[in-house]
């Protein structure tokens, strides 16, 4: 039977296509949003507070791997091919994406960012303003020209070892270095009745998936929101395995899905939306080599990349360890490096996210020298006393860096595995190598003493962190070098419009979600007031 | 007053429930209790081996490693002192089994409740209305 055709469809339920579905049904359109996934509902389907010892026969049996139930044991596995320096890519099927299993860190890109884009953040700054104040934010207000305030519910304090970092980074401005230590700042309520959702009780297990629904997911917040509207139709379980287009090719005309039993339909749409994710919309758009006269589709990937560095600070021996639980392992941030300061060896800038504190699920120094009651004692000490370092650099865009398709390796709908291309370039390495200086010398001028340092980065000791890929789509204003223009929508397709952050065309040391919530915003509202035009 | 049938069924509803060794053998698990109890005092009474069996029986950890570690620990009692000094260059069958029977039990050990409590003196996984972050003042 012929389905009935929908204004919008919007393929993938995550931050990206869950907030493009809410404001495209708030502007009255007929949308219909497409998930893949299924579903998990928090505290049945996951559930960080169990005790590990106590489930773990019942998880074990029902195929998990790990102790703690975690919303990350969803993650998809065997779905990529990696070529080069390992690289990584996480994707979580479910109804909100990887909003289930994310940290929360929110930060706003700030004007030097948004320099080497083709928008300005004045153009960007209401929808991050719109966007924190639905997923509840909270944070201190820093004054940093370059990390912008948002409207911040309380911020939460740091711990000890943070608090001592802090000092450390004080000493290095005095020396002239252009840094600022501060709180992280999450979508986290810690005010009650700010947002209608649970206020945070601090259990610190934001990434294996709040369990009481406290952290903004796209599922908790505007998918709901979208439902009440009355226009929105769900199809989960529903992978998009095919755009259709127009007989001419010209245009977007629908979508092929797979269901659950394995199925095949077709729905119909007057505009398509693209928020799968930046690899997998790149995979999509490859596979029928669409929306690409640029040949720039799957090229100007870039994510974040990192090292650990640990210091230790003997000044907060003895201290109460009893709870440092607070929102998961890293509440605070090294930022401000190389805003303009510009003598450096290598291209970019990078922050650190820092943590500290005894974290039994997830002890951040599992060895120490020796066995008996020695070995206890000095990995309690060890981890009280200890803060974390984790560098969050720009990942250089370059030739070395690309999305196509496996030419071998195809999924069970029969579409091919997306490949990744990661080679590092010598300004990663020199990145990293100013990065392990900068946080050993923070460490020791915080009259601390480094536990953990790999010393020098290699190619081998870099880890790309997979889940902040961008940039397979990028957004500009010549239809030769970018694949959308400035609303987001496709040169070539002129009712294709893309949700993700495929779009991003520069990417600055910040994580990268609110800043994908904030454009999809403004691509819906774009697109929406297209169709009152009559202009889609 | 109890009386002696009453008795035996409190003490048996009280007492452990028994575990039955899944991966490794009765005789091979009563080892490694005794083997992982000198490398982390407490572990035996956190019940660590129960929860190592376990995740071995599913494919968490290698089993057969652990039998040949535990051959060579039956062969010869070598010092703890000995293994721990070679932990970071082991040559011997039972030098290699000392860092892997470490690594598991201090992971098993820092998830059970014993561990947290008594070891790490850990008091989280509770509701906080707030959270106070480090309150104390340092150097
Ligand atoms: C552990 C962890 C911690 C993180 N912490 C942070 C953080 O602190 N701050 C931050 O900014 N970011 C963080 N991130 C990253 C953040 O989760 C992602 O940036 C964000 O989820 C990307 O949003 P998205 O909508 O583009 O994609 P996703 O969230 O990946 O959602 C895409 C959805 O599309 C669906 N889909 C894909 N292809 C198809 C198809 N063909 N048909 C139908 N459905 C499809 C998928 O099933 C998925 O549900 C973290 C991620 C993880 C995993
Ligand atoms: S710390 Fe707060 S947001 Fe994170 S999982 Fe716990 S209750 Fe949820």
């Amino acid at each position: 039977m012929a389905q009935a055709v929908l204004d919008v469809l919007v393929v993938g339920s995550g931050p990206g296509g869950g907030i493009a579905a809410y404001s495209l049904c708030q502007q009255g359109l007929q949308v219909g949003l497409i998930e893949a996934g299924k579903r998990l509902v928090p505290g049945r389907d996951y559930n960080g507070h169990g005790s590990p010892h106590k489930d773990w026969e019942k998880r074990l049996a029902a195929g998990f791997k790990t102790p703690v139930s975690k919303v990350t044991d969803y993650q998809e596995k065997d779905h990529f091919t990696g070529v080069g320096d390992n690289p990584r890519h996480g994707l979580l099927k479910a109804l909100g994406g990887r909003s289930l299993c994310w940290a929360g860190h929110t930060l706003r890109f700030g004007p030097g960012d948004f320099a080497q884009w083709p928008i300005r953040y004045e153009e960007v700054a209401p929808y991050y303003a719109r966007a924190e104040r639905l997923m509840g934010v909270s944070g201190f207000r820093d004054g940093l020209w370059n990390l912008p305030d948002g409207e911040f519910l309380p911020g939460v304090p740091l711990r000890c070892s943070e608090k001592m970092l802090g000092k450390g980074v004080a000493k290095l401005r005095g020396k002239h270095r252009e840094a600022a230590f501060v709180s992280i700042r999450k979508a986290i309520p810690t005010k009650s009745g700010a947002v209608p959702r649970a206020t945070c009780h601090f259990c610190g297990h934001c990434m294996a998936g709040c369990e009481v629904d406290s952290k903004y997911t796209s599922a908790n917040t505007p998918i709901p929101m979208a439902l009440r509207t009355g226009r929105l139709s769900l199809f989960l379980q529903s992978t998009v395995t095919r755009i259709v287009m127009t007989n001419d090719g010209h245009r977007v005309q629908g979508v092929e899905i797979v269901k659950a039993d394995g199925s095949r339909e077709e729905l119909r749409c007057r505009a398509l939306v693209l928020a799968c994710s930046t690899v997998e919309t790149a995979r999509l758009l490859l596979t029928q080599n669409l929306a690409n006269s640029s040949g720039q589709v799957g090229r100007n990937l870039t994510s974040h990349f990192g090292l650990t560095v640990i210091g230790l600070f003997p000044q907060v021996r003895g201290r109460d360890a009893s709870n440092d639980d607070g929102w998961d392992y890293y509440h605070s941030l090294l930022t401000g490096l190389y805003w303009k300061d510009k003598a450096k060896q290598f291209e970019g800038t990078y922050q650190v996210q820092c943590g500290a504190g005894v974290h039994p699920k997830k002890l951040a120094i599992k060895w120490a020298p020796g066995y008996g009651e020695s070995l206890k004692a000095q990995l309690k000490d060890w981890n009280t006393t200890h803060a974390g370092m984790n560098m969050q650099g720009m990942l250089l865009i370059s030739k070395n860096k690309y999305v196509d398709l496996d030419p071998v390796k195809r999924d069970a709908n029969g579409i091919p595995l997306p490949r990744i291309h990661l080679h590092y370039d010598d300004s990663d390495l020199a990145m990293a190598n100013d990065v392990i200086q900068t946080c050993e010398e923070t460490i020791r001028l915080a009259g601390g003493t480094v536990h953990s340092s790999p010393g020098k980065a290699t190619r081998d000791n870099l880890v790309i962190d997979s889940n902040h890929w961008v940039g397979t789509a990028r957004m500009g204003t010549d239809r030769r070098t970018s694949v959308v223009d400035t609303e987001c929508r496709s040169h070539d397709i002129p009712n294709l419009f893309l949700g993700d952050a495929s779009v991003f065309p520069a990417y600055p040391e910040k994580n990268p979600t609110l800043t994908n919530i904030a454009l999809s915003w403004r691509m819906a509202e774009k697109l929406a007031a297209r169709a009152r035009r009559g202009d889609l | 007053m109890l009386d002696r049938r009453d008795f035996i069924a409190l003490s048996a509803l009280l007492a452990a429930p028994a575990y039955a060794a899944r991966a490794l053998t009765e005789a091979e698990f009563a080892a490694a209790e005794e083997f992982v109890e000198l490398i982390l005092p407490g572990a035996k009474a956190a019940r660590v081996m129960r929860y190592i069996d376990l995740g071995l029986a599913h494919g968490v950890g290698e089993t057969a490693a652990w039998q040949r570690g535990l051959a060579a620990w039956a062969k010869q009692k070598v010092p703890m002192e000995q293994l721990a000094a070679k932990e970071l260059s082991p040559a011997t069958e039972l030098e290699r089994f000392f860092g892997l029977a470490k690594r598991a039990a201090i992971d098993a050990y820092a998830l059970s409740d014993e561990g947290q409590k008594e070891w790490l003196g850990y008091r989280g996984g509770v509701h906080l209305e707030s959270f106070p972050g480090c309150t104390e003042e340092h150097g």
